[in-house]
Protein backbone atom coordinates (compact mmCIF):
# COMPACT_ATOMS: atom_id res chain seq x y z
CA UNK A 1 0.00 0.00 0.00
CA UNK A 2 1.08 3.48 -1.18
CA UNK A 3 1.79 6.44 1.32
CA UNK A 4 -0.80 8.38 -1.11
CA UNK A 5 -3.45 5.83 -0.17
CA UNK A 6 -3.00 6.40 3.15
CA UNK A 7 -3.47 9.78 3.23
CA UNK A 8 -7.07 9.28 0.85
CA UNK A 9 -7.89 7.12 3.35
CA UNK A 10 -6.98 9.31 6.47
CA UNK A 11 -9.11 12.55 4.75
CA UNK A 12 -11.63 9.98 4.16
CA UNK A 13 -11.99 9.15 7.54
CA UNK A 14 -11.64 12.77 8.27
CA UNK A 15 -14.68 13.54 6.34
CA UNK A 16 -16.94 10.86 7.68
CA UNK A 17 -16.07 11.50 11.14
CA UNK A 18 -17.44 15.11 10.75
CA UNK A 19 -20.52 13.61 9.03
CA UNK A 20 -21.16 10.96 12.20
CA UNK A 21 -20.49 13.14 15.10
CA UNK A 22 -22.71 14.90 16.98
CA UNK A 23 -22.52 16.50 20.83
CA UNK A 24 -25.33 16.37 23.33
CA UNK A 25 -24.14 19.46 24.71
CA UNK A 26 -26.53 19.31 27.78
CA UNK A 27 -24.98 16.27 29.17
CA UNK A 28 -21.71 17.91 27.85
CA UNK A 29 -22.71 21.27 29.99
CA UNK A 30 -23.39 19.15 33.14
CA UNK A 31 -20.56 16.61 32.77
CA UNK A 32 -18.38 20.56 32.42
CA UNK A 33 -19.91 21.45 35.87
CA UNK A 34 -19.38 18.77 37.92
CA UNK A 35 -16.40 16.69 36.89
CA UNK A 36 -13.29 19.98 36.68
CA UNK A 37 -14.50 19.80 40.74
CA UNK A 38 -14.25 16.54 41.38
CA UNK A 39 -12.24 14.76 39.09
CA UNK A 40 -8.88 15.66 41.39
CA UNK A 41 -5.98 13.60 40.41
CA UNK A 42 -4.46 11.46 42.74
CA UNK A 43 -0.58 12.54 42.55
CA UNK A 44 -1.87 16.15 43.78
CA UNK A 45 -3.89 14.61 46.20
CA UNK A 46 -1.23 12.87 47.74
CA UNK A 47 1.39 15.91 47.00
CA UNK A 48 -1.36 18.23 48.40
CA UNK A 49 -1.88 15.77 51.67
CA UNK A 50 1.33 16.40 52.54
CA UNK A 51 1.43 20.12 53.07
CA UNK A 52 -0.95 19.27 55.92
CA UNK A 53 1.63 16.61 57.55
CA UNK A 54 1.95 19.67 60.43
CA UNK A 55 -1.15 19.67 61.54
CA UNK A 56 -1.77 15.66 61.03
CA UNK A 57 1.25 15.73 63.07
CA UNK A 58 0.48 18.09 66.21
CA UNK A 59 -3.29 15.84 66.19
CA UNK A 60 -1.12 12.68 66.73
CA UNK A 61 0.77 13.67 69.47
CA UNK A 62 -2.64 15.33 71.11
CA UNK A 63 -4.26 12.16 70.57
CA UNK A 64 -1.19 9.97 71.74
CA UNK A 65 -0.84 12.17 74.59
CA UNK A 66 2.64 12.44 74.31
CA UNK A 67 4.46 14.11 76.95
CA UNK A 68 7.82 16.20 76.62
CA UNK A 69 9.67 17.17 79.73
CA UNK A 70 12.31 19.69 78.41
CA UNK A 71 15.77 18.59 79.30
CA UNK A 72 19.10 18.39 77.46
CA UNK A 73 18.12 15.35 75.80
CA UNK A 74 14.70 16.88 74.12
CA UNK A 75 16.76 19.95 72.83
CA UNK A 76 19.53 17.45 71.21
CA UNK A 77 16.47 15.61 69.53
CA UNK A 78 14.83 18.22 68.35
CA UNK A 79 17.89 19.67 66.75
CA UNK A 80 18.17 16.78 65.54
CA UNK A 81 14.34 16.63 64.03
CA UNK A 82 13.40 19.87 63.12
CA UNK A 83 15.98 20.81 60.49
CA UNK A 84 15.03 17.58 58.86
CA UNK A 85 11.42 17.78 59.30
CA UNK A 86 11.44 21.21 57.85
CA UNK A 87 13.93 20.88 54.94
CA UNK A 88 11.25 17.75 53.95
CA UNK A 89 8.40 19.65 54.28
CA UNK A 90 9.44 22.65 51.95
CA UNK A 91 10.35 19.82 49.81
CA UNK A 92 6.59 18.73 50.01
CA UNK A 93 5.68 22.84 49.26
CA UNK A 94 7.99 23.04 46.14
CA UNK A 95 6.54 19.06 44.56
CA UNK A 96 3.14 20.17 45.07
CA UNK A 97 4.04 23.98 43.72
CA UNK A 98 5.92 21.79 40.63
CA UNK A 99 2.69 19.94 39.71
CA UNK A 100 0.15 22.46 40.58
CA UNK A 101 2.00 24.73 37.50
CA UNK A 102 2.29 21.56 34.92
CA UNK A 103 0.18 22.99 32.15
CA UNK A 104 -0.86 21.20 28.81
CA UNK A 105 -1.36 23.84 26.45
CA UNK A 106 2.87 24.32 26.80
CA UNK A 107 4.20 22.32 23.60
CA UNK A 108 4.62 18.29 23.60
CA UNK A 109 8.67 18.11 24.41
CA UNK A 110 8.15 21.17 27.26
CA UNK A 111 5.86 19.06 28.53
CA UNK A 112 7.39 15.43 28.29
CA UNK A 113 11.05 17.47 30.11
CA UNK A 114 8.52 19.16 32.47
CA UNK A 115 7.14 15.93 33.46
CA UNK A 116 10.31 13.97 33.74
CA UNK A 117 12.06 16.51 35.90
CA UNK A 118 9.00 16.81 38.10
CA UNK A 119 9.97 12.70 38.71
CA UNK A 120 13.63 13.50 39.18
CA UNK A 121 12.89 15.98 41.37
CA UNK A 122 10.97 13.72 43.47
CA UNK A 123 13.32 10.57 43.23
CA UNK A 124 15.64 12.52 44.51
CA UNK A 125 14.59 13.97 47.44
CA UNK A 126 13.15 10.59 48.29
CA UNK A 127 16.43 9.30 47.75
CA UNK A 128 17.88 12.03 50.49
CA UNK A 129 14.44 11.36 52.40
CA UNK A 130 15.61 8.07 53.38
CA UNK A 131 19.07 9.26 54.56
CA UNK A 132 18.17 11.44 56.86
CA UNK A 133 14.91 9.73 58.18
CA UNK A 134 17.00 7.55 60.85
CA UNK A 135 18.34 11.36 62.00
CA UNK A 136 15.05 12.49 62.55
CA UNK A 137 13.97 9.21 64.08
CA UNK A 138 16.59 9.40 66.41
CA UNK A 139 15.36 12.91 67.00
CA UNK A 140 12.06 12.44 67.98
CA UNK A 141 12.66 9.15 69.96
CA UNK A 142 15.11 11.56 72.07
CA UNK A 143 12.20 14.05 72.55
CA UNK A 144 10.05 11.98 73.97
CA UNK A 145 12.35 9.50 76.63
CA UNK A 146 11.70 10.38 79.82
CA UNK A 147 15.14 9.16 81.09
CA UNK A 148 18.08 7.52 79.16
CA UNK A 149 18.72 4.42 80.46
CA UNK A 150 21.57 1.67 78.80
CA UNK A 151 19.95 -1.47 79.80
CA UNK A 152 21.98 -4.41 78.05
CA UNK A 153 19.93 -7.26 77.86
CA UNK A 154 18.42 -8.82 74.18
CA UNK A 155 15.18 -7.81 75.44
CA UNK A 156 15.21 -4.40 75.08
CA UNK A 157 17.61 -4.52 72.07
CA UNK A 158 14.81 -6.69 69.87
CA UNK A 159 12.82 -3.53 68.89
CA UNK A 160 15.63 -1.42 68.05
CA UNK A 161 17.24 -4.07 65.83
CA UNK A 162 13.77 -5.37 64.17
CA UNK A 163 13.54 -1.11 62.76
CA UNK A 164 17.41 -0.99 61.82
CA UNK A 165 16.82 -4.31 59.66
CA UNK A 166 13.21 -3.12 58.79
CA UNK A 167 14.70 0.31 57.66
CA UNK A 168 18.16 -0.78 56.00
CA UNK A 169 16.58 -3.74 54.18
CA UNK A 170 13.96 -1.13 52.56
CA UNK A 171 16.59 1.42 52.07
CA UNK A 172 18.76 -1.52 50.13
CA UNK A 173 15.93 -2.84 47.62
CA UNK A 174 14.34 0.89 46.89
CA UNK A 175 18.25 2.04 46.27
CA UNK A 176 19.41 -1.06 44.25
CA UNK A 177 16.30 -1.85 42.23
CA UNK A 178 14.17 0.97 41.48
CA UNK A 179 15.60 4.28 42.11
CA UNK A 180 18.54 3.86 40.49
CA UNK A 181 16.94 2.54 37.15
CA UNK A 182 14.19 5.23 36.80
CA UNK A 183 16.85 7.59 37.51
CA UNK A 184 19.18 6.40 34.62
CA UNK A 185 15.77 5.71 32.48
CA UNK A 186 14.65 9.82 33.25
CA UNK A 187 18.34 10.83 32.65
CA UNK A 188 18.31 9.26 29.34
CA UNK A 189 14.94 11.11 28.59
CA UNK A 190 16.09 14.52 29.45
CA UNK A 191 18.89 14.43 27.63
CA UNK A 192 16.92 12.93 24.50
CA UNK A 193 14.55 15.61 24.96
CA UNK A 194 17.67 18.42 25.22
CA UNK A 195 18.99 16.41 22.28
CA UNK A 196 15.56 17.35 20.07
CA UNK A 197 15.32 20.84 21.03
CA UNK A 198 18.74 21.69 20.38
CA UNK A 199 18.30 19.94 16.58
CA UNK B 1 -17.17 36.65 30.34
CA UNK B 2 -20.32 35.17 32.10
CA UNK B 3 -19.79 31.60 32.93
CA UNK B 4 -22.49 30.57 30.51
CA UNK B 5 -21.62 32.24 28.00
CA UNK B 6 -18.05 31.11 28.11
CA UNK B 7 -19.50 27.81 28.20
CA UNK B 8 -21.57 28.20 25.30
CA UNK B 9 -18.48 29.32 23.54
CA UNK B 10 -16.24 26.57 24.63
CA UNK B 11 -18.80 24.11 23.24
CA UNK B 12 -18.87 25.66 19.68
CA UNK B 13 -15.07 25.28 19.55
CA UNK B 14 -15.63 21.65 20.75
CA UNK B 15 -17.87 20.59 18.35
CA UNK B 16 -15.99 22.52 15.81
CA UNK B 17 -12.83 20.71 16.18
CA UNK B 18 -14.23 17.59 17.85
CA UNK B 19 -12.65 15.38 15.27
CA UNK B 20 -8.92 16.12 16.08
CA UNK B 21 -9.90 14.79 20.24
CA UNK B 22 -11.60 11.60 18.19
CA UNK B 23 -8.36 11.22 16.28
CA UNK B 24 -5.80 11.75 18.81
CA UNK B 25 -7.93 10.18 21.52
CA UNK B 26 -8.12 6.76 18.92
CA UNK B 27 -4.42 6.96 18.03
CA UNK B 28 -3.49 6.77 21.92
CA UNK B 29 -5.87 4.55 23.43
CA UNK B 30 -6.41 0.56 22.77
CA UNK B 31 -9.83 -0.85 23.56
CA UNK B 32 -12.74 1.54 22.96
CA UNK B 33 -13.31 2.13 26.83
CA UNK B 34 -9.94 3.96 26.70
CA UNK B 35 -10.63 6.25 23.50
CA UNK B 36 -13.89 7.04 25.35
CA UNK B 37 -11.97 8.04 28.97
CA UNK B 38 -9.29 10.01 26.84
CA UNK B 39 -11.56 11.95 25.01
CA UNK B 40 -13.11 12.94 28.53
CA UNK B 41 -9.81 13.35 30.15
CA UNK B 42 -9.12 15.55 26.86
CA UNK B 43 -12.47 17.94 27.22
CA UNK B 44 -12.02 18.27 30.67
CA UNK B 45 -8.00 19.36 30.12
CA UNK B 46 -9.55 21.95 27.62
CA UNK B 47 -12.19 23.51 29.65
CA UNK B 48 -9.63 23.59 32.58
CA UNK B 49 -7.32 25.92 30.37
CA UNK B 50 -9.68 27.67 28.42
CA UNK B 51 -10.26 30.15 30.89
CA UNK B 52 -6.42 30.95 30.54
CA UNK B 53 -6.62 30.76 26.53
CA UNK B 54 -5.52 34.52 25.55
CA UNK B 55 -5.76 33.39 21.55
CA UNK B 56 -2.30 34.21 21.44
CA UNK B 57 -2.20 31.05 19.07
CA UNK B 58 -4.87 29.37 16.70
CA UNK B 59 -7.46 27.33 18.36
CA UNK B 60 -6.42 24.53 16.74
CA UNK B 61 -3.13 24.47 17.91
CA UNK B 62 -4.40 25.03 21.59
CA UNK B 63 -6.05 22.06 20.92
CA UNK B 64 -3.69 19.80 19.68
CA UNK B 65 -1.52 20.24 22.43
CA UNK B 66 -3.56 19.62 25.15
CA UNK B 67 -4.72 16.86 23.30
CA UNK B 68 -1.84 15.04 22.40
CA UNK B 69 0.28 15.95 26.06
CA UNK B 70 -3.29 14.63 27.92
CA UNK B 71 -2.96 11.62 25.76
CA UNK B 72 0.52 11.27 26.09
CA UNK B 73 0.80 11.06 29.64
CA UNK B 74 -2.75 8.86 30.31
CA UNK B 75 -2.13 5.99 32.32
CA UNK B 76 -4.62 2.89 31.55
CA UNK B 77 -6.35 1.90 34.82
CA UNK B 78 -8.12 5.12 35.93
CA UNK B 79 -9.85 3.77 38.73
CA UNK B 80 -6.54 4.86 41.09
CA UNK B 81 -7.57 8.29 40.01
CA UNK B 82 -11.00 8.22 40.81
CA UNK B 83 -10.89 8.43 44.54
CA UNK B 84 -13.10 10.55 45.67
CA UNK B 85 -16.93 11.42 44.64
CA UNK B 86 -17.28 8.09 42.62
CA UNK B 87 -21.15 8.69 43.72
CA UNK B 88 -21.51 11.33 42.35
CA UNK B 89 -19.98 10.60 39.31
CA UNK B 90 -21.88 7.39 38.53
CA UNK B 91 -24.52 9.70 37.28
CA UNK B 92 -22.76 10.43 34.35
CA UNK B 93 -21.25 7.19 33.52
CA UNK B 94 -24.13 5.89 31.79
CA UNK B 95 -24.70 9.10 30.02
CA UNK B 96 -22.58 10.07 26.48
CA UNK B 97 -22.27 12.97 25.18
CA UNK B 98 -20.74 12.11 22.17
CA UNK B 99 -22.47 10.63 19.56
CA UNK B 100 -20.42 9.00 17.36
CA UNK B 101 -21.42 7.03 14.17
CA UNK B 102 -18.75 4.15 13.02
CA UNK B 103 -16.66 4.78 9.88
CA UNK B 104 -14.85 3.22 7.36
CA UNK B 105 -12.78 0.18 7.82
CA UNK B 106 -9.86 1.36 5.52
CA UNK B 107 -9.11 3.64 8.87
CA UNK B 108 -8.13 1.04 11.23
CA UNK B 109 -5.38 -0.42 8.26
CA UNK B 110 -3.80 3.17 9.04
CA UNK B 111 -4.25 3.33 12.76
CA UNK B 112 -2.51 -0.40 13.03
CA UNK B 113 0.30 1.61 11.31
CA UNK B 114 0.52 4.41 13.31
CA UNK B 115 0.41 2.18 16.51
CA UNK B 116 3.76 0.70 15.88
CA UNK B 117 5.33 4.59 16.44
CA UNK B 118 6.74 5.59 19.34
CA UNK B 119 4.62 8.84 21.17
CA UNK B 120 6.44 11.55 19.65
CA UNK B 121 6.40 9.84 16.16
CA UNK B 122 2.97 9.13 16.39
CA UNK B 123 2.21 12.76 17.17
CA UNK B 124 3.67 14.31 14.29
CA UNK B 125 2.75 12.26 11.49
CA UNK B 126 -1.05 12.67 13.18
CA UNK B 127 -0.55 15.79 12.62
CA UNK B 128 1.12 15.82 9.58
CA UNK B 129 -2.11 14.06 7.93
CA UNK B 130 -4.35 16.56 9.57
CA UNK B 131 -2.54 19.02 7.09
CA UNK B 132 -0.83 21.29 9.47
CA UNK B 133 2.19 22.86 7.92
CA UNK B 134 6.51 22.06 9.68
CA UNK B 135 5.50 25.89 11.16
CA UNK B 136 2.65 24.63 12.58
CA UNK B 137 4.10 20.61 13.66
CA UNK B 138 7.05 22.51 15.13
CA UNK B 139 5.27 25.06 17.23
CA UNK B 140 3.18 22.59 18.11
CA UNK B 141 5.49 19.67 19.34
CA UNK B 142 8.56 22.13 20.76
CA UNK B 143 10.51 20.49 17.66
CA UNK B 144 12.56 22.89 15.43
CA UNK B 145 11.22 22.89 11.72
CA UNK B 146 14.21 21.32 10.28
CA UNK B 147 13.52 18.02 12.79
CA UNK B 148 10.23 17.91 11.83
CA UNK B 149 10.97 17.55 8.14
CA UNK B 150 13.55 15.20 8.70
CA UNK B 151 11.34 12.76 10.71
CA UNK B 152 8.44 13.07 8.89
CA UNK B 153 10.57 11.68 5.88
CA UNK B 154 11.49 8.97 8.36
CA UNK B 155 8.10 8.19 9.71
CA UNK B 156 6.59 7.87 5.76
CA UNK B 157 9.08 5.53 5.00
CA UNK B 158 8.11 3.55 8.27
CA UNK B 159 4.65 3.76 7.66
CA UNK B 160 5.13 2.78 3.74
CA UNK B 161 6.92 -0.08 5.02
CA UNK B 162 4.30 -0.99 8.04
CA UNK B 163 1.87 -0.69 5.78
CA UNK B 164 2.58 -3.01 2.67
CA UNK B 165 3.43 -5.59 5.89
CA UNK B 166 0.17 -5.15 6.79
CA UNK B 167 -1.98 -5.36 3.97
CA UNK B 168 0.18 -8.61 2.35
Amino acid sequence: MELVELQNIWQEYDKKLSENTRLNKEILKLMLISKPKRKLNWIKIKAGSSIFSPIVFVMLILVLNVQFSLTTHFYIGLGLFLPVYLITYVWDIRYFNLIRNVDFSMSVLSIKKTIAELEKFKIKTTRIRYLLMPVAMTGFILMIIKKINIDLNFVSFVPLILIVLVFISSMYFTFKFSIYERFRKLNKDIDEIEHLEKE
Amino acid sequence: MTDNKQRDQFLDILEKNIGIIIKIARAYSKTVSDKEDLINDITLELWKSFERFKGDSKISTWIYRIALNTSMNYKRNKEKNRMFFIDDLKQFENLSWLIEQPVSSHSEILYQCIDELNQLNKAIILLYLDGNSHEEISVITGISKTNVGTRISRIKEQLKNLATKISE
